[in-house]
């Protein structure tokens, strides 16, 4: 949350994706409130028009951002929900393993965040949204695994939130999703006593899991379907394709020693090539965990964490064959990836709470548990502060875009009376995919209403804002480069982009009535 | 440790009822499973262990960028002239690259895979109906490939200090 305040006090601004997502939150509890989630990049090779599986993070965001704005409320809202999967992961380690586990998964949560960088506790954007969620949701299935009934509802909230806003997620995750429902049944039938107790749970979390899948349910229902059309698009979609073996180099990659969860690289650095060396250590590490944590359920007495490792390589497989078929440009950015993360650190969870456990009882030492609590609380003042001191504007997701945007939205709200305007975009991506989005968010969060062309990008912003109005206000264009003005247009504001580059990019907003 | 919520007692009945020989068995599969499959990326005569980086998997599955490509994609003649489309067609700036911008390139990528199939799709549409073969586009493919490939030495990969001795 104070990383949050921290950039929107810095004066963060919605560009692009994270624009259009915060338009459609606007949408919310309204007439126009979204059924699916943001459109898919499948179109371009597909042919296919699809959507990403749910609207849930938009339901999810919108209390904040109607309480708070959409730049703030963006902001705040994603912080909730990285805010309560932290806490879940951390609550249920303790709730499975005790006081002692629960302080490894802090420590290591801590240097996930530190790895990941600030900005990716508040970070709207839908393909980044659901990282710490999924991490949640892997911890609610380890409980719900092994009988532990009582999360279920956690588990259908973390387990949609996880799946709806990118189609990765619900390919990785759906396999994971039957399991655990299979598990469930089996478990409710096997054992009346275990059913009778957590009777409840389970009803509420049958609940949760209708209520976070009723809106997808009912774009099914109304029609067209956009689950035929994501199955379309990945039967349609032709062109080369990432495969399984990049896929396995990256896995062994991410759990060296110095493994993807507790390193700050740069961007793409996951993607960089693996010697012979590394690829076998990585090897070690993944396979060594897992004959460790089999090894402590088998023949120790002790709570072993196999099912969390069987668990992380279920993850693993899922995502590989939901990812081999990928076309490779998805494999340069890194957002898309975040399960590699994911995965890494359960990996590694596992690893050092079989060893940790291991050592202490080889050695009978006995770790005080006010020590632990002690260091739970320092790791996550940790937590708080390192995230604070590193919020900065700078280092967040279209940084270079933020000051531009936010002149040129500045600039033509302040010229122009609140009215019902039509945004056009043109000269290049920079206004089409970035800035214009921006700037038509911060005119709506103040107070105007807009709409845009009815084509493949402006679909983005619901059905509600696409085509013209003939009676509106007139119509405002965000140019790239140098514009050429029509008859009766005239210049509302300019700027450049990337001004101290040696091409800086000139950016103007236009209106022609 | 708090007591499991799971049934404790089951599992150790369950455990009582594996053979010792399967346990160990079990608990070996993990490793040799990881280290069969890093072995075979080792051994792999493929794509991403040919000569140092993993945007050879790109550089295949695009076809040789220096080349063209089958699909009738004029090459690229020089490393500038890709570097000239990138950074003024697609306003790619590498240092802003390396300065967590990958959005860019991410964008970058899409417009090429657009066009892309934008031109395949007229060129088809032509063929069917003996119209004019339209014109390629302007190699983005190739284009991008190559500055992938410097993209990832100059960004991704740490520069190697020894390399010029």
């Amino acid at each position: 949350m104070l990383v949050a305040l921290k950039f929107s006090g810095q004066g963060w601004t919605a560009t692009g994706d994270a624009a259009t997502i915060g338009l459609r939150t606007m949408d919310t509890w309204g007439p126009n409130a979204p059924l699916v989630g943001q459109p898919t990049t499948g179109e371009n090779a597909s042919g296919v028009l699809s959507y990403h599986p749910g609207p849930l993070q938009n339901w999810v965001l919108s209390p904040a951002v109607r309480l708070l704005g959409l730049q703030t409320g963006l902001l705040v809202g994603t912080a909730i929900v990285v805010g309560a999967s932290l806490a879940t992961i951390v609550w249920l380690s303790f709730r499975r393993a005790g006081i002692r586990v629960a302080g490894l998964s802090v420590a290591m949560l801590s240097l996930l965040v530190w790895a990941l960088g600030s900005f990716r506790l508040v970070d709207p954007m839908n393909s980044e949204f659901p990282t710490f969620p999924l991490l949640a949701c892997m911890f609610t299935m380890w409980c719900i695994l092994v009988g532990d009934l009582k999360v279920a509802p956690a588990f259908a909230f973390f387990s949609a939130l996880a799946m709806q806003p990118h189609v990765s997620g619900f390919a990785t995750l759906t396999p994971l999703l039957l399991i655990a429902l299979v598990r469930v049944v089996q478990l409710i039938v096997t054992r009346p006593e275990l059913r009778r107790e957590t009777l409840p749970w389970l009803a509420c979390g049958v609940l949760v899991l209708i209520t976070c899948w009723i809106p997808p349910l009912l774009q099914e229902l109304s029609g067209p379907s956009n689950f035929t059309a994501l199955v379309e698009t990945s039967i349609k979609a032709s062109g080369p394709t990432l495969g399984a073996l990049f896929l396995v180099e990256r896995i062994l990659a991410s759990v060296t020693p110095m493994p993807l969860w507790a390193h700050r690289g740069r961007d793409l650095e996951f993607m960089k090539e693996q010697g012979a060396g590394q690829l076998i250590l990585g090897a070690l590490i993944a396979g060594g965990t897992g004959s460790v944590a089999l090894a402590r359920r088998f023949f120790s007495r002790r709570p072993a964490p196999s099912q969390l490792y069987l668990i992380s390589v279920a993850l693993l497989l899922s995502a590989v064959t939901a990812w081999a078929g990928a076309p490779v440009t998805s494999g340069f950015r890194s957002d898309g990836f975040r399960w590699l993360w994911v995965t890494s650190w359960m990996i590694w969870f596992v690893l050092l709470w079989s060893a940790g456990s291991f050592v202490l009882e080889r050695l009978k030492l006995v770790v005080k548990e006010k020590y632990v609590a002690g260091f739970v609380v320092a790791c996550s003042i940790g937590i708080c502060v390192l995230g604070v001191v590193n919020s900065n504007l700078a280092l967040s997701r279209d940084n270079t875009y933020q000051e531009p945007t936010r002149y040129l939205s500045r600039e033509l709200i302040a010229a122009l009376p609140a009215g019902n305007y039509y945004f056009t975009f043109g000269g290049g991506s920079d206004a089409g995919l970035t800035v214009g989005p921006g700037i038509l968010a911060a005119a709506e969060d103040a107070g105007w209403k807009a709409t845009v062309p009815d084509n493949q990008f402006g679909r983005a912003f619901g059905a509600s804002r696409t085509g013209r109005h003939e009676a509106d206000s007139g119509r405002i264009s965000v140019l790239q480069g140098n514009p050429e003005l029509a008859t009766g247009e005239r210049i509302i504001a300019s700027t450049k982009l990337f001004p101290t580059s040696a091409k800086p990019v000139q950016m103007t907003v236009t209106l022609q009535r | 440790m708090i007591d499991l919520p799971g049934d404790i007692h089951q599992e150790e009945t369950r455990r009582a009822s594996i053979p010792v020989w399967c346990k160990y068995l079990l608990v070996a599969t993990p490793l040799i499973v990881t280290l069969s499959l890093a072995m075979t990326l080792v051994f792999a005569d493929g794509s991403n262990q040919t000569d140092g980086s993993s945007c050879n998997l790109f550089v295949q599955v695009f076809g040789d960028a220096s080349q063209g490509n089958s699909e009738g994609e004029e090459p690229i003649q020089s490393i500038d002239q890709a570097l000239d489309v990138l950074k003024y067609a697609h306003k790619i700036d590498f240092a802003k690259l390396a300065e967590h911008e990958s959005g860019l390139l991410e964008r970058a990528l899409l417009e090429a895979e657009t066009e892309r199939v934008a031109y395949l799709k007229a060129r088809d549409d032509a063929r069917a109906s003996a119209l004019p073969m339209p014109s390629p586009p302007a190699s983005f493919n190739s284009a991008l490939l190559k500055v992938l490939g410097l993209y990832y030495e100059n960004c991704v990969k740490k520069p190697d200090p020894e390399a010029d001795n």
